[in-house]
């Protein structure tokens, strides 16, 4: 198959996939516990009152009515009512996504950097120093918890050194940059000290194949045996994980744009789910299920430039 | 090959399948490293009880924000003066069970799952991915949250939650891998020789494709522990005053700049894991090929 | 391929994006707070807070903090409640007379007041605000000016409220933030059914500021309203961020990066103190923290046993552990203000006391009683984790639960729990709202979820309400409080403040009795 209609049927694959994620969202939203009118409303709310804001909400309609709602306003372009901001969704959710897309590409951006120069640079070196000091170096940013990891970077670039600001997110494009380095840098230090460590794996055992001893026998330079054998089929599988951590950043993004005081999507829907204002954690999880799986499909095709063998089914 | 070949079975099949020879643990010296320092932790978890002088949830409040080196408390005080040393030791046996438990389901499903998947092809490739790439589409914490609020807080809710979707990374690994294997020579020569669907899957895809997905394992199990430190910190995992790492640095974040030994200190225990882990897993690694 | 062609291109970016860093890193430090170079240069006070408002903004559908918070900034009562929170003065209405009977109240409205666009405010702007404020369709405060008939604008500077029964607390009641007043076609408009909530950003209050609108997520920006009736504002901008971490707000204050932030962790006052540049400060505000007890939930139904847990209860340690002293220990139900008694015993520390209360109760055996605690909350959750302990000594197991706040909610209503720690903040300067919210029992919210019930206290709590002698009152007020106490459905703990911190050269600021704090008595110095 080629890669034109392989991406055809991909995208109607993705259709299949955006029904699963809704049904799987609207359901999970609907068996949570606890009732959202009485948090709307307060602890003073009478019981008539709570009916009353249900019933103006659509809450108590039967679950398939309420889905069909979902589905087709989300269609049309219409996210809904939030329940607690009484406002709509759309205006809520949309001036946040770019800001933790913006987020989770610095951050891949800056993780495709460090895992390359340092993946390498411990594969090539392995057992010396180097190669440990990596070890233990990303070891320890991957073991630390990325809100506590946050902080001593705050307290460090911000606070001692005044590299970067404290917190917040600016207000023009320069100072979004500015203000984004240190939350993208938390979390691409955590995701580069997952993908270093496949990456090196990867490279070390390459190294060892019969091809790349032919290619040694052949006498080509290291270098180019580094750069167009090894690299090539070292990084499947780090692409692979690369691709999986799309979603790990998103998630990634709730604590430390809580941290970094960023206006994202990460807050916004632990808030909403904490406050079980549904339209809103339904349409920030619909976004950014698109986002992911248009990211996976790209990791999916990357494979074929990857490595030849891999081919279309 | 011939019909004899088939009779001799998988003996001389291991001569033409390149990787299965590193199936033979060695051990050298980063996996022995490995194993010591787990070993350790190990011992600390089981002698807990004996190695600290007091009980990991008594509160003193006399002697409550310690520094470490204190008398009598060798790693100070938390903010109702309980032994941070006792509170450590004794979380150990729940973290490790954290990560063993949360770790070894996914890994188990997550792995059978990718190799079959992507060697059979098929339906059971497209269905199997599309529930895959649903799941995959929510960002992994979220998804994690959500049924820890459906099913409310506590530890085996976690491991539900956490194993409910920790199997996919390991099937994407192994599948992906089991695309690039299936075309090799001595896959295609067990083919040839009639070997069924199900034994070349085991005997020649899986020791070629297990390694990746083992290096994540020990990855996972850090990720596992960090991700039930992250939801202690949302209030979802051990209840309170349960001694448990995560919940621990969560604890002591209000207090990270009266206090900061209440968040590195658990934060290195989970460090001294993450490294003991890691070094079994690179040890693994290095074995690998041989 | 990946690598040696990506590889330069991550480069350019990331060096791109660092040269830029460093240049902004650059001319931020340098530039000075805006304002505190020349005399007339426009001063900006920038605050960080831990929520943003959620309620619509019109003052009577406001329901959270956050809103009514700004609210106060924005729109004028007819009263003010004092600094300290204990009473009235004078706001849009100079002066105000009722007749014998306490029916029938005139106010005189102040001259020359104008809502920030200029246009005059009159009586039936008032008029048409209390209306909505006391029936509107989307009014979240009805109940506290039910007692109130008719309201009427006999011309533009009087405003004459009818009362169908004679009610003390009319004036308190009127000085409350949900009886802000909007120009009369803007209070009518928020009350459709499709009233476009973001519009009620653009304000039109006779206050000290006014707001051109905000989006969630932005900071809201509160400007100088030139038109103010009292002394012009020396702070012409407000910019009011939202940074819901404890940790990363006062790091931003410690940094310079803002000039005044709420909610200090009670742990790091002292500390903020000790640095040069830095300030801050618990104030006094009329709030109590305390533990919920179902009493329809044995053995909680005994007085006995409920007695015993308050006697249990180290509130001294809490207050240290906890709140780091920043707190007092709570010995009547009601907070600190109007009409509390502050010679009621209450329950001081007594184990002995408790253990042989314990004794003679149904609960002498020992029981297992869940607490649920609202996560996100650490001061709940580090209570919990005390009371665990100091109950354990009379053969009470407390298994604390960590639930969402939604949840929790939900089984107050139901019923289902036995025992939870809460707050309680006054929204006015008379007991009136708390002892007819959280005290009275026989329907919802049935005496604060605890489900106790006096047909007595309900009694007298009415009575209070229309006592117009202000001795007779405080008499009636004081019983009530014995009576509560006695019986116990809650468990004490303390009277707590509310916390800030500021940059030194930042003056006047000042959180009331009620938690509300004024931006138009705070200057900047240089």
């Amino acid at each position: 198959m080629g890669r034109a209609a392989y991406i055809r049927r991909r995208l109607v694959l993705m259709a299949f996939v955006l029904f699963g994620v809704t049904v799987v969202i609207f359901g999970m939203v609907r068996i949570l516990p606890g009732d959202p009118a009485f948090l709307i409303l307060g602890d003073r709310a009478t019981d008539q009152k709570a009916a009353e804001l249900r019933e103006q909400l659509g809450l108590n309609r039967p679950v398939l009515e309420q889905y069909w709602m979902f589905v087709s306003g989300f269609a049309h372009g219409d996210m809904g009512q939030s329940l607690l901001y009484r406002q709509p969704v759309g205006d809520l959710v949309l001036t946040r996504v770019p800001v933790t897309l913006a987020l989770a590409g610095f951050a891949m951006g800056l993780a495709a950097v460090i895992t390359l120069i340092f993946g390498i640079t411990a594969a090539v070196n392995k057992g010396r120093w180097p190669d440990q000091l990596i070890r233990i170096g990303f070891l320890f940013a991957l073991t630390t918890p990325n809100f506590w990891f946050g902080i001593l970077l705050i307290l460090l670039f911000g606070l001692t050194l005044h590299w970067f600001p404290v917190a917040g997110f600016g207000e023009t494009l320069p100072q979004h940059i500015w203000y984004l380095f240190l939350p993208a840098l938390t979390l691409a230090l955590q995701l580069s000290a997952v993908l270093i460590r496949n990456l090196r794996g990867q490279i070390i055992q390459t190294l060892r194949s019969d091809y790349v001893r032919t290619a040694h026998a052949k006498g080509l330079s290291e270098r180019l045996i580094l750069l167009r054998h090894v690299l090539r089929n070292a990084l499947l599988s780090t692409v692979t994980i690369f691709g999986l951590q799309f979603g790990f950043l998103v998630g990634g993004a709730i604590v430390i744009e809580t941290v970094f005081a960023l206006p994202g999507t990460g807050q916004l829907l632990i808030q909403s789910i904490t406050a079980r204002d549904y339209p809103v954690v339904q349409a920030i999880t619909v976004v950014s299920a698109v986002l992911v799986i248009v990211v996976n499909l790209v990791v999916d095709l990357s494979y074929s430039f990857l490595d030849p063998r891999v081919t279309y089914e | 090959m011939s019909e004899k070949a088939l009779g001799v079975g998988p003996a001389q099949l291991t001569l033409v399948t390149p990787v299965i020879r590193a199936r033979r643990i060695r051990l050298n010296a980063t996996l022995l490293t490995g194993l010591a320092l787990i070993g350790v932790v190990i011992l600390v978890a089981i002698a807990a009880p004996l190695l600290t002088p007091y009980d990991p949830i008594e509160q003193r409040f006399e002697e409550s924000f310690l520094p470490p080196f204190s008398p009598g408390h060798i790693l100070g005080t938390d903010n109702f003066g309980r032994d941070i040393w006792s509170r450590i030791a004794f979380s150990t046996r729940l973290d490790l069970q954290i990560g063993l438990l949360s770790v070894l389901f996914p890994f188990i499903f997550g792995g059978l799952m990718g190799i079959a998947t992507g060697y059979l092809g098929g339906k059971l490739d497209t269905f199997l991915m599309r529930i895959v790439d649903v799941l995959m589409a929510f960002p992994f914490l979220i998804l994690v949250i959500a049924i820890m609020s459906i099913l409310g807080p506590g530890l085996t809710n976690l491991y539900i939650a956490v194993g409910a979707v920790g199997w996919i990374p390991y099937a994407r690994i192994t599948r992906g891998e089991t695309l690039a294997t299936r075309h090799l020579e001595y896959v295609l020569a067990a083919r040839t020789i009639g070997c069924s669907s199900a034994r070349i899957m085991i005997r020649h895809i899986l020791p070629n494709v297990i390694a990746p997905a083992l290096i994540y394992v020990f990855t996972g199990m850090v990720l596992a522990i960090l991700t039930g430190a992250t939801l202690s910190f949302l209030g979802l995992g051990p209840q309170p005053p349960t001694p448990e790492w995560g919940a621990m640095i969560a604890e002591g974040r209000q207090y990270l700049l009266l206090a900061w030994w209440m968040t590195t200190l658990p934060g290195l225990a989970l460090l001294v894991v993450g490294v003991a882990l890691s070094l079994i897993g690179d040890g693994l690694a290095e074995n690998r090929g041989g | 391929m990946f690598a040696g062609k990506t590889r330069p291109v991550m480069w350019a970016v990331v060096a791109a994006l660092l040269v830029s860093a460093c240049t902004q890193s650059g001319t931020s430090t340098q530039s000075p707070t805006p304002g505190a170079s020349a005399s007339a240069a426009p001063q900006v006070l920038r605050m960080a807070r831990n929520a943003e408002p959620f309620s619509p903004f019109v003052p009577w559908q406001i329901d959270d903090n956050p809103a009514l918070f700004i609210s106060v900034n924005v729109y004028d009562t007819l009263l003010r409640t004092t600094k300290d929170g204990t009473n009235v003065e004078p706001g849009l209405a100079t002066k105000w007379e009722s007749t014998a009977d306490g029916l029938t109240w005139t106010f005189t409205l102040k001259d020359g007041v104008k809502f920030s666009d200029g246009s005059a405010m009159k009586a039936s702007d008032v008029k048409a605000s209390l209306d909505m404020a006391r029936g509107g369709e989307k009014s979240a405060w009805k109940d506290v000016y039910k007692a109130i008939k008719d309201i009427t604008a006999s011309d533009d500077k009087t405003v004459k409220i009818v009362l169908s029964q004679p009610y003390a607390p009319l004036l308190s009641v009127l000085a409350m933030f949900s009886g802000g007043v909007l120009p009369a076609d803007m209070a009518k408009a928020t009350d459709a059914k499709d009233y476009d909530n973001a519009l009620a950003w653009k304000t039109k209050g006779t206050g000290a500021y006014y707001s051109e609108g905000w989006k969630k997520g932005d900071p809201i920006v509160l400007k100088r309203n030139t038109n103010y009736w009292r002394s012009t504002p020396s702070i012409s901008e407000v910019r009011i961020e939202y940074i819901p971490d404890d940790n990363t707000r006062v790091l931003k204050l410690q940094g310079g990066e803002t000039d005044v932030v709420d909610f200090v962790p009670f742990s790091q006052i002292a500390a903020l103190n000790t640095q040069p540049n830095l300030k801050a400060q618990t104030f006094s505000i009329q709030q109590t923290a305390f533990i919920i007890l179902n009493t329809s939930k044995p053995p909680l139904n005994d007085v006995k046993v409920r007695q015993a847990l308050n006697y249990a209860t180290d509130k001294e340690a809490i207050i240290k552990n906890v709140y780091f002293g920043q707190a007092k220990v709570m010995n009547s139900p009601i907070p600190q203000g109007t009409y509390y008694d502050k010679n009621l015993v209450g329950y001081p520390y007594d184990l002995e006391k408790a253990k042989a209360l314990m004794a003679q109760s149904s609960g002498a055996a020992g029981f297992k009683m869940d607490m649920q605690v609202r996560s996100g909350n650490t001061n709940f959750a580090n209570t919990a984790v005390i009371l665990k302990d100091a109950w354990a000594k009379l053969g009470v197991t407390v298994d604390i639960q960590t639930l969402d706040t939604a949840v929790v909610r939900t089984n107050y209503r139901a019923g289902d729990f036995m025992s939870t720690p809460t707050a309680w903040t006054n929204d006015m300067n008379d007991p009136t709202e708390i002892v007819n919210y959280a005290m009275r029992g026989g329907a919802s919210p049935f005496s604060y979820w605890t489900r106790y019930n006096s047909p007595d206290l309900n009694d007298k709590i009415t009575k209070a309400d229309l006592e117009q002698d202000a001795t007779k009152r405080a008499a009636l007020y004081s019983e009530i409080q014995k009576i509560y106490s006695d019986a116990a459905p809650i468990a004490s703990i303390a009277y707590l403040g509310a916390t800030a911190g500021w940059r030194s050269n930042v003056e006047g600021f000042f959180i009331d009795g009620l938690s509300y704090y004024r931006f138009e008595d705070v200057k900047i110095n240089k």
